[in-house]
């Protein structure tokens, strides 16, 4: 059996400020000047992070809402050099030009604390983008391999949460290192890799360890806070259309449909990069002169620009095209090619949608219109 | 009384709805707090149209666009202010003002949802009733009353456009008029001017070190039309690095501003938009102030005029010219 540990809510404080000495720990703040919850690296507001309400400080940890951002960045940040690159004479003969490169990337250990079960999920699929096949990449995974994920179960659901109907649970920690429940004064933690063992026994100063009596009253309790909340949620499409939902986009593809629900948007990226299961790339170069860098950055598939060729031809010219593309590509494509979907139901793309795009109506939508 | 509003709408909208291909209007939202632009292609579905002080949304964010694509005539419901927008569309010979049906309503001013939002600290809300003097709304923490008064869109605290100025087709009159409070528009930009250089440029250091370069300020705006070619994107000459940094970011924001000199209407849709809570208004603010006084010009108040720098002017009146060595 796995073993269970508390943690007093009052070593909070100092098992992460402790966590912190040889890792980035990354942990979910309200900024309160500008009211946005996202992941913040604690060395860098240590001292202006509140643990509780009511703490004059900019940034007060907050461990129900969601992060508006995904914490995909810590591993996939916005954009990262690739290599270095100049152009190099040879001062005996000037017409022999070479071309140096040279590649360095920082992979520092980093632990990210509070995440959510759809946020755990989503970084097991982003592994099996990006770690699986032939090529492996070696960017991602050197990060991923020093990272180190510590989830927290929600028991409170939003109106635009939906991890149940797509496969998800609110207590779901199979992808976790570490995985918390809140309990009283206290968070019973449980560990469920060697990762999380580490460094559970690294921390034996703040965390217990709870005996068998205990932690079998710990695990069943914490299957029924699970139940509880994912009672809570709404089911927007019956369970078993994740199954068949592959095969009905399919035969949706030319589906009316596509055009009335996709009118609205407005080819933006703000649904991309907060999704936590994008992973979509552009590589380029900037350079100065005769040296310079390349990089890649994240791209957005609801954008024109991201299927125009060379030509000057561009197969995807409507949104309602890159739309149903984005569409399949979580729900049907990646479905057929991984065996899950690339949508774990955090629903930031519906918050962020500048003009209220709800992918879970149109999915909806799409799925009742069968027929072309 | 909202009821009745849409009401009268819906039936202005089928008087209307013969001459158009489709028609632009507000529907019902997927959250308590929004509402979702729809696109009417059937007489019969005008009944999904809604209006409410909720409707904040510019639909002149859709006027180039779905005026190229469809062949005839687009229909669209729009505040006076948004009227504003296309006006300055037609003006600018990007949209043709025979082929667009402006159908205007009265409004008593727009909530701005990320307001309440802030308000409420960023939690979420579940469910929401809102009436002229309060607003109800659910929280995880439970239920909360709002005064309306201090929610309204920016915009709205110093709306001073006549309902019926706007040269719509068919207009809708509301019975209840603007309520917010007047406010002093160029406030912020007051405040923010007050500070030394290094502070303000620190400040925007902070707010652009948010930026995620999604773009949706740039392509909600019902004036950047040119979005697809956008030379941000551009290889050859690589004018924008894709990088994600404050200092990029800034000169992305700079080039919009640039961009809309003498044509942004500050409907607010911009910094409306921005999911990472950037105050970008205050940019456009400053640039249309400079625009006030130098050619002393409003954009979208008039189908007629030439906006001041798309044309010239051998001695412009307010600019001194710099002797020539
Ligand atoms: S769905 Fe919404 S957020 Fe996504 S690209 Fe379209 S307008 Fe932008
Ligand atoms: S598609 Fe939307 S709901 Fe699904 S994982 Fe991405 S952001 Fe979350
Ligand atoms: S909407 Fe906000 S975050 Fe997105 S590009 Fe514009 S300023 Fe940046
Ligand atoms: S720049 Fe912003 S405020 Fe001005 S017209 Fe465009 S969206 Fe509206």
């Amino acid at each position: 059996m796995e073993t269970i540990y508390t943690l007093k809510k009052q070593d909070l404080k100092p098992w992460l400020e402790s966590l912190a000495q040889d890792s980035d720990v990354y942990v979910p703040a309200r900024d309160r000047d500008n009211s946005l919850v996202d992941f913040f690296n604690l060395s860098e507001i240590k001292d202006d992070l509140g643990f509780g309400q009511g703490q004059e400080k900019r940034y007060v940890l907050d461990l129900v809402e969601k992060t508006k951002r995904s914490p995909k960045q810590v591993m996939y940040p916005h954009w990262e050099d690739l290599l270095d690159f100049s152009y190099e004479k040879d001062p005996e003969n000037i017409e022999d030009e070479k071309i140096k490169l040279s590649v360095s990337q920082e992979a520092p250990n980093s632990i990210i604390f509070g995440l959510k079960s759809c946020d755990c999920q989503a970084i097991a699929k982003m592994d099996a983008v990006f770690g699986q096949g032939i090529v492996k990449d070696p960017y991602y995974m050197k990060r991923r391999e020093n990272t180190v994920l510590i989830s927290l179960g929600c028991d409170t659901v939003f109106e635009d949460c939906f991890c149940t109907a797509v496969g998800g649970s609110p207590y779901g920690f199979d992808h976790t290192d570490l995985g918390l429940m809140e309990d009283g004064d206290h968070y019973v933690v449980f560990v469920y890799t060697k990762k999380g063992n580490a460094l559970a026994q690294a921390s034996n100063s703040y965390l217990a360890k709870a005996d068998a009596k205990d932690g079998q009253d710990y695990k069943s309790r914490m299957q029924e806070r699970g139940r509880k909340a994912s009672e809570k949620m709404s089911s927007m499409w019956p369970k078993t259309a994740v199954e068949d939902m592959a095969e009905h986009l399919n035969k949706a593809f030319d589906a009316s449909q596509w055009k009335k629900v996709s009118q609205q948007c407005i080819s933006c990226g703000a649904c991309t990069f907060v999704c936590p299961t994008c992973y979509c790339f552009d590589i380029r170069d900037d350079k100065d002169n005769r040296q310079g860098k390349r990089y890649r950055c994240w791209d957005f598939c609801t954008s024109y620009l991201y299927t125009l060729e060379a030509s000057g031809h561009n197969p995807r010219e409507d949104i309602q095209k890159r739309y149903k593309n984005k569409v399949n590509c979580k729900y049907n494509y990646n479905f057929q090619r991984q065996g899950h979907l690339y949508c774990v139901g955090c629903g930031r793309c519906v918050e962020v949608c500048p003009v209220d795009m709800d992918i879970r109506q149109i999915v909806a939508a799409v799925l009742k219109s069968k027929q072309p | 009384m909202a009821k009745k509003l849409t009401e009268t709408i819906i039936a202005k909208a089928e008087e209307l709805f013969d001459q158009v291909e489709v028609m632009a209007g507000y529907s019902k939202g997927s959250n308590p707090l929004k509402v979702s632009p729809c696109f009417i292609e059937k007489k019969q579905d005008l009944d999904q149209l809604i209006f409410d002080k909720l409707c904040i949304n510019n639909l002149a964010t859709y006027a180039y666009r779905l005026s190229k694509q469809v062949k005839g005539n687009i229909g669209m419901v729009l505040k006076p202010c948004d009227a504003k927008a296309v006006n300055q569309l037609i003006s600018e010979e990007l949209i043709d003002r025979a082929a667009c049906k402006m159908l205007v309503v009265g409004c008593a001013g727009v909530l701005d949802h990320q307001k309440i939002s802030r308000h409420l600290g960023g939690a979420r809300v579940f469910s929401a009733n809102i009436g002229p003097e309060t607003i109800e709304v659910e929280t995880a923490e439970g239920k909360k009353e709002l005064k309306t008064a201090d929610f309204y869109a920016d915009k709205c605290h110093w709306c001073s456009i006549s309902d019926q100025d706007m040269g719509g087709d068919v207009f809708v009159e509301n019975q209840q008029k603007l309520q917010a409070p007047k406010k002093d528009r160029f406030e912020d930009v007051k405040q923010l001017e007050k500070l030394d250089l290094d502070q303000i440029e620190a400040y925007w250091k902070d707010e652009f070190s948010r930026c995620i370069r999604c773009y949706a300020c740039r392509n909600v705006c019902p004036l950047e039309v040119c979005q697809d070619q956008c030379i941000v994107h551009l290889d050859f000459p690589n004018w924008q690095s894709q990088k994600v940094v404050p200092s990029e970011n800034k000169f992305f924001q700079l080039i919009r501003v640039m961009h809309l000199a003498g044509r942004c209407v500050e409907c607010g849709e911009c910094q409306r938009v921005c999911p990472q809570n950037i105050g970008l208004l205050k940019m456009m603010k400053k640039m249309n102030q400079q625009i006030e006084t130098l050619f002393n010009f409003t954009p979208g108040m008039d189908v007629e005029a030439k906006p001041p720098l798309l044309t010239y002017k051998t001695v412009e009146e307010n600019i001194e010219e710099e002797e020539l060595i």
